[in-house]
């Protein structure tokens, strides 16, 4: 019989009386998240994967020094932590990250989601990179938004709360965002079957 | 479009975010009105493509978080560990 998993505050707690496994526990649940929310805003593997390290850091030592007190709500405070180091990076700097023209994005001319005879996982990871291509040409206001709903799990009055404006700007973004994925897709003339 | 039923009220039914007698009332829009439900479904395919873009971190960060994470273990937790 299978045991029921622990939650999250179980296993920082675990962590914080030395039992380092439970870290592990806690990056293989979360890291496809927090690693693509800072991918999508960064869009430089190598760059999330150093902020991916430097956010995990600043958990460790934030839980060790008795500073964690958000219960139940462990996603969200990485992805905070990780959205802040993501903003120092871009003031560092001195700029924030522009929506760039599709026109000459070479992505899209190597896709063939059509092909059939494709292995399922060479399909699922083509579903992947482009999905991914498509929310990185999203103005960055809109892909701040899809990030905070999808993967913090973030309602839009928390995801407004957090980005200093009213729910109704957050859920603006959010449809706009969900318009231009579907925009593009046609533009594209993309077939992505799931 | 039913006049009662903005697009923000689309995006928070969307995401399961509106109360149960809204979600009643959302629901009829859409299933009354044809540009409600053209635009609602057409949010709805979006919004299910996003959940497909996860990655995964390298490898080789994760081994380096969890040996920063030993390596600087208080001593005390080192030794009951």
């Amino acid at each position: 019989m299978c045991k029921d998993p622990r939650n999250d505050q179980e296993l920082v707690s675990e962590f914080l009386k030395g039992n380092e496994d439970t870290l592990q526990e806690l990056i293989v649940r979360h890291e496809r998240k927090i690693f693509t929310s800072i991918y999508l805003l960064v869009k430089d593997r190598d760059l999330a994967n150093d902020i991916f390290q430097e956010t995990f850091i600043k958990v460790i030592k934030t839980l060790r020094s008795g500073n964690y007190n958000e219960e139940g709500k462990f996603l969200s405070w990485i992805l905070r932590i990780s959205h802040n180091l993501v903003i120092d990076h871009f003031r560092s700097l001195k700029r924030m990250p522009m929506v760039y023209d599709t026109d000459e994005y070479s992505v899209f001319d190597t896709i063939q989601l059509e092909d059939k005879n494709i292995e399922d996982k060479m399909i699922a990871d083509q579903i992947q990179s482009t999905v991914r291509a498509l929310i990185e040409q999203l103005p960055y206001d809109q892909r701040e938004v899809v990030i905070m709903r999808h993967f913090a799990n973030m309602s839009f009055k928390e995801i407004a709360d957090a980005t200093g404006v009213s729910i109704n700007t957050s859920l603006g973004r959010m449809r706009y965002a969900l318009i231009n994925l579907r925009k593009l897709i046609h533009e594209k003339q993309l077939v992505i079957s799931m | 479009m039913n006049k009662s039923i903005t697009l923000n009220h689309l995006v928070l039914y969307l995401y399961n975010e509106t109360e149960l007698t809204e979600s009643v009332m959302v629901q009829q829009a859409i299933d009354h009105d044809e540009e409600i439900a053209e635009e609602f479904y057409s949010m709805a395919a979006a919004r299910d493509l996003i959940d497909h873009s996860l990655m995964h971190a390298a490898k080789s960060s994760i081994n380096s978080i969890l040996c920063y994470a030993m390596l600087t273990a208080p001593l005390h937790k080192k030794a009951t560990a």
